[in-house]
């Protein structure tokens, strides 16, 4: 008689974020792992500062310049 | 016939061609679509507005050219709405659409329908619930590229073809003399720059102005041969016009023997299309390569492999 899981087996399932809300709401408690917690925190944290580093200042595209057909007028 | 085109050196087909059609143009106010082929530096654009320069109404009036390369039309409306309706309704207007070949499918195909006309001077062209009229009397419409194969083949049926050829080395020289009229030459000094300029009248053009600053700095107004060798050195001007592409193309096939184009595009570092429209072709019109399955050097090539 076989005992175990079988082979490929998991535990866990993928799922949104956003899904997760939709069956607990956003103020429901989720059991998380506190290592799994304390990398995120850490991670977040380090993320912030990146991303105030990145922040690249935004190009304003001119539509008229890009789509402009270039021409030349000569009074002859 | 008149002489129309007397300040431009050489074309002599182009410029008995052009100079028929101006002659109907007087009698009849009608120009046909032109479609000046050649490749890049034979004067299609210089042509084209000169032919545009002899094109007056009765009152005797000339009228403007328009000049846009075609590259930068997108559509359909963004032509009618920055170009037709600003520009040319109603106005007296020759019009160049150079680069004809990069014209986008939508404007290719209604320029089938405007195109399309056997005895009528008019056209009205419908599109998106407006009509745009086109005056052919008015209007002068020529169109210009260096790759006519790209043009769609019925549009290219509505032109009438003007087929520009090389410049010949007599042709360039007197370019040259022309663009430099304050400078004398050394004997022979003007066939020989004229060698380096690649049958292509801008490059001639482009030379002068290199001459004429060389002249300029060495504060004098005769161009000897050995001023013609120290400006070569000083700026790279190689042999026959080569390019250090063209250059290194030959040595390698020199060392080489033979090469398939896809060992010399290896060898070079160029692409294959690169290697055979911007490199082979000249040497193989100067007769310094051969293609018999694999490329080859000549002896006029390894004569001239030896001058570099």
């Amino acid at each position: 008689m076989s005992r175990g899981r079988p082979k490929g087996y998991s535990p866990y399932v993928d799922i949104t974020y956003e899904e997760l809300g939709d069956y607990l709401g956003r103020k429901s408690f989720v059991k998380v792992g506190k290592a799994w917690l304390d990398e995120l925190l850490a991670r977040s944290a380090s993320t912030d500062v990146c991303y105030q580093q990145q922040e690249v200042p935004k190009k304003e595209v001119d539509i008229d310049t890009e789509d402009r057909i270039e021409y030349q007028i000569t009074e002859l | 016939m008149s002489n129309y085109f007397n300040g431009l050196v050489g074309q002599k087909s182009v410029k008995n061609k052009l100079s028929f059609y101006l002659d109907a143009f007087h009698k009849t106010s009608q120009a046909p679509f032109l479609l000046m082929a050649g490749a890049k530096g034979l004067g299609k654009t210089e042509f084209a507005k000169a032919f545009a320069k002899n094109l007056a109404n009765e009152e005797g009036d000339k009228r403007a050219f328009l000049e846009l390369n075609c590259s930068t039309i997108k559509n359909n409306e963004q032509f009618f709405e920055q170009i037709f309706l600003p520009l040319i309704a109603d106005n007296e207007i020759t019009i160049l659409f150079d680069e004809c070949h990069a014209l986008p499918i939508d404007l290719t195909m209604a320029f089938l329908t405007i195109f399309n006309t056997e005895s009528s001077s008019r056209k009205v062209f419908e599109w998106q619930g407006m009509a745009f009229e086109f005056n052919f009397r008015q209007q002068t419409f020529i169109f210009a590229t260096t790759e006519t194969d790209k043009i769609f083949p019925p549009l290219k049926d509505r032109f009438t073809n003007v087929d520009f050829e090389p410049y010949t080395s007599e042709e360039l020289a007197e370019i040259i003399s022309i663009v430099l009229p304050d400078i004398t030459f050394e004997k022979d000094c003007l066939t020989e720059v004229a060698k380096t300029v690649r049958n292509n009248a801008r490059s001639a053009v482009k030379r002068s102005k290199e001459i004429a600053l060389y002249c300029g700095a060495k504060d004098t107004n005769h161009f000897t041969l050995d001023g013609f060798r120290d400006l070569s050195e000083k700026i790279g001007i190689l042999p026959m016009g080569l390019t250090n592409t063209e250059k290194q193309l030959l040595t390698a096939l020199k060392e080489i023997g033979s090469a398939t184009l896809t060992g010399l595009s290896a060898k070079l570092g160029l692409s294959k299309t690169a290697l055979q429209r911007d490199h082979e072709m000249y040497l193989l019109n100067k007769n310094l390569i051969e293609i018999d399955g694999k490329r080859k050097i000549t002896a006029r090539g390894l004569k001239l492999c030896g001058e570099l």
